[in-house]
């Protein structure tokens, strides 16, 4: 997975890259308008994540050629204005998906997996838990070739364990991955502890195994399986 | 009241006085001439009476309609005309009527006469009643002629008044380049106040777009650095921890966290205020409400409480949607936060009608008075991490979207209430 990282702000483009590195993604930095262009001119890239304020021009035009010369390039964009005008603007352009600044690295990176797998996967693949699979076109869960019923949250928080295997989650990862904005930080947390409790309870009615476990005092993480 | 019509009761009150005044001073210069020519005719008629006693030198006393002639033995005194007012009964009105009479002794061919004259007076009573009559006419016809000339001079002279007021309601500020221009006007107050209000309005929208500005680029400004510093500290969390150390990270990953949703918070009502949500449209409220509510479900049940809604389909507003979202999530925030802890005994009640929302919630009594809930940063337990800017942000709203917002508290349930204004009423209140 090759991404562009367009980010005038250094340090955030440090941020993602070390972290997008990690998670095994191929990351190449451009810190500003000209070279960004310069950079999807001359390489193919799987993902371009765009920062829209730019010191030497504005992102969202950047988005527009992109659109008409690169189609299947996956489009994710980063801005600082939370506002919705600009969030209907981005996603109108053609981008698919939209981040507001301040965001976890775990947030970005799961998207980047969610659009990859849309875009470049058709959304074919299944991703396996052992011999769980998740269906993420048909938004299903399957074991055994039976599915395992779950709410659409309980749904989207296994996945985001899926997409970050090895990682442990934070409530407030998890938290804000499910509900953004809606819900303030206090109650989140006893809402991600009541879901967790309930997934780990289906799925082990359904299959037997206890996906998931507790690492006191930081977080959940998928276990091995 | 309007200029013209204040300027025409003031105008109408002191003609009123001045023709009051002016009644009895015509009163009084009629009275006096009345009377001197009264005088006057007493005075020819004593000629004639003299004239009269010397042709035919009388020897006895006359008494006559109106004259009485005496005839005084021996030697008198010559007098002037004395006047006096006496009543004596009139001939051919069969009664007593106020008469003038003229009093002389006079020597005339050699013998002395007392004259007396009396004549008929023009009443005081008559001359008030003609005076009132004219004056009453008078007040009359300047009084249609003055509520003539205000409506024709309303029109014209206030014209260029008018066409400000028309082009002041019309000044958008939030349009950079719109430069008001008004029609050139011969009147200096107009035109003053022409200049004044173009001047004012380029001041006002210099001074909009920079706090516009500025406030977009603080939020900006500080999520960027906010950015950066949560994603070092994701990056630690990927390093090998102790325990306390990765509890250290996360209490500064949760500070960070409420240090950008307040940004952002503020941002939202700066915005608010500064009425960036001003498209407002027939919104179809009850759908709206139900997306909403939905994302709300499944958080509600899990904290054990239980939702009832009541809401009548296909209700439409003029409202800013993203206004209104904001202002329900708030709303569900608050009734969520604000209930009783899982004793499985909460509720939430949302209600809505063509008339207005409302969202009822059980939980504790305030400690606070109502109305300082509803300042910025007003929290009522410290404990929370609640940010304190939720009702602010919801009477915000409600001003701008001419909402009325009512709160009410019993002794376990909490009640807010949004009421929409008629559209109709709301636009004759403006005009």
């Amino acid at each position: 997975m090759k991404v562009l990282v367009i980010e005038d702000q250094l340090e955030l483009a440090r941020n993602i890259e070390e972290y997008l590195t990690k998670e095994g993604f191929q990351v190449t930095c451009a810190h500003d308008f000209f070279s960004a262009s310069d950079k999807i001119a001359s390489f193919t890239y799987d993902l371009v994540v765009l920062d829209l304020m730019l010191p030497d021009g504005y992102g969202m035009d950047l988005l527009y050629s992109l659109r008409a010369n690169q189609k299947n390039i996956g489009t994710l964009i980063l801005s600082a204005k939370n506002s919705l005008e600009d969030k209907v603007q981005g996603l109108d352009s053609g981008a698919d998906d939209y981040l507001a600044k301040p965001f976890h690295l775990i947030e970005l990176s799961s998207r980047l997996k969610a659009i990859y797998r849309t875009r470049k996967l058709q959304g074919q693949s299944g991703i396996t838990i052992g011999a769980i699979t998740i269906d993420t076109e048909k938004h299903e869960v399957l074991y055994d070739n039976a599915r395992i019923e779950l709410t659409p949250k309980e749904y989207e928080m296994l996945l985001f364990f899926a997409t970050n295997a090895k990682r442990v989650l934070t409530k407030q990862n998890i938290a804000e991955h499910l509900w953004g904005d809606y819900i303030d930080q206090a109650d989140s947390f006893d809402f991600v502890y009541q879901h967790i409790k309930n997934l780990r309870k289906k799925i082990q009615a359904a299959t037997g195994l206890d996906v998931l476990e507790t690492v006191y005092g930081v977080g959940y993480k998928l276990k091995e399986l | 009241m309007r200029l013209i019509t204040k300027i025409v009761l003031i105008f109408l009150g002191v003609s009123l006085m001045v023709f009051l005044i002016g009644g009895v001073v015509t009163y009084r210069i009629m009275g006096h001439e009345v009377q001197q020519e009264e005088r006057r005719f007493l005075l020819e008629r004593l000629r004639s009476t003299e004239n009269y006693i010397k042709r035919r030198q009388p020897s006895r006393a006359i008494y006559r309609d109106k004259v009485i002639i005496k005839l005084i033995e021996g030697e008198s005194v010559e007098t002037k005309p004395i006047f006096s007012d006496t009543i004596v009964s009139h001939v051919a009105l069969q009664r007593p009527e106020k008469h003038n009479k003229l009093d002389i002794t006079k020597k005339i061919a050699d013998r002395y006469y007392k004259i007396t004259l009396y004549d008929i007076i023009i009443e005081q009573d008559d001359i008030v009643d003609g005076v009132i009559e004219s004056m009453i006419r008078i007040y009359a016809i300047l009084f249609l002629v003055v509520l003539v000339m205000a409506w024709a001079l309303s029109k014209w002279l206030l014209l260029p008044f008018e066409n400000t007021l028309q082009k002041i309601k019309n000044i958008d500020i939030k349009q950079k380049d719109s430069a008001i221009s008004f029609e050139k006007t011969n009147t200096v107050e107009f035109r003053r106040l022409n200049n004044f209000i173009q001047h004012m309005s380029e001041k006002i929208k210099r001074d909009y777009q920079s706090i516009k500005e500025f406030s977009e680029n603080a939020s900006h400004e500080i999520q960027t650095p906010l950015s950066i510093a949560k994603g070092k500290l994701e990056l630690l969390t990927d390093t090998p921890l102790t325990p306390e150390q990765s509890a250290l990270v996360k209490e500064a990953q949760k500070s960070l966290t409420n240090l950008s949703k307040l940004g952002k918070m503020l941002t939202l009502l700066a915005k608010i205020d500064n009425r960036e949500f001003e498209v407002q449209e027939e919104t179809n409220i009850s759908f709206l409400l139900e997306e909403i509510i939905s994302h709300y479900e499944e958080l509600i049940h899990l904290k054990g409480l239980r939702l009832e809604t009541d809401i009548t389909p296909e209700v439409e507003v003029r409202i800013n949607p993203s206004l209104f979202e904001i202002l329900v999530n708030n709303l569900l925030n608050n009734a969520i936060k604000h209930n009783y802890a899982e004793d499985g005994d909460g509720y939430i009640q949302v209600h809505l009608t063509k008339e207005g929302l409302s969202v009822k919630n059980s939980g504790k009594p305030l400690k606070k008075r109502p109305e300082e809930m509803f300042e910025r940063f007003q929290k009522e337990n410290h404990k929370t991490h609640s940010l304190g800017l939720g009702l602010s942000i919801i009477t915000k709203i409600a001003e701008v979207s001419q909402l009325t917002l009512t709160y009410q508290q019993k002794e376990n349930w909490h009640l807010l209430s949004v009421k929409f204004s008629d559209s109709k009423s709301l636009q004759n209140s403006m005009l």
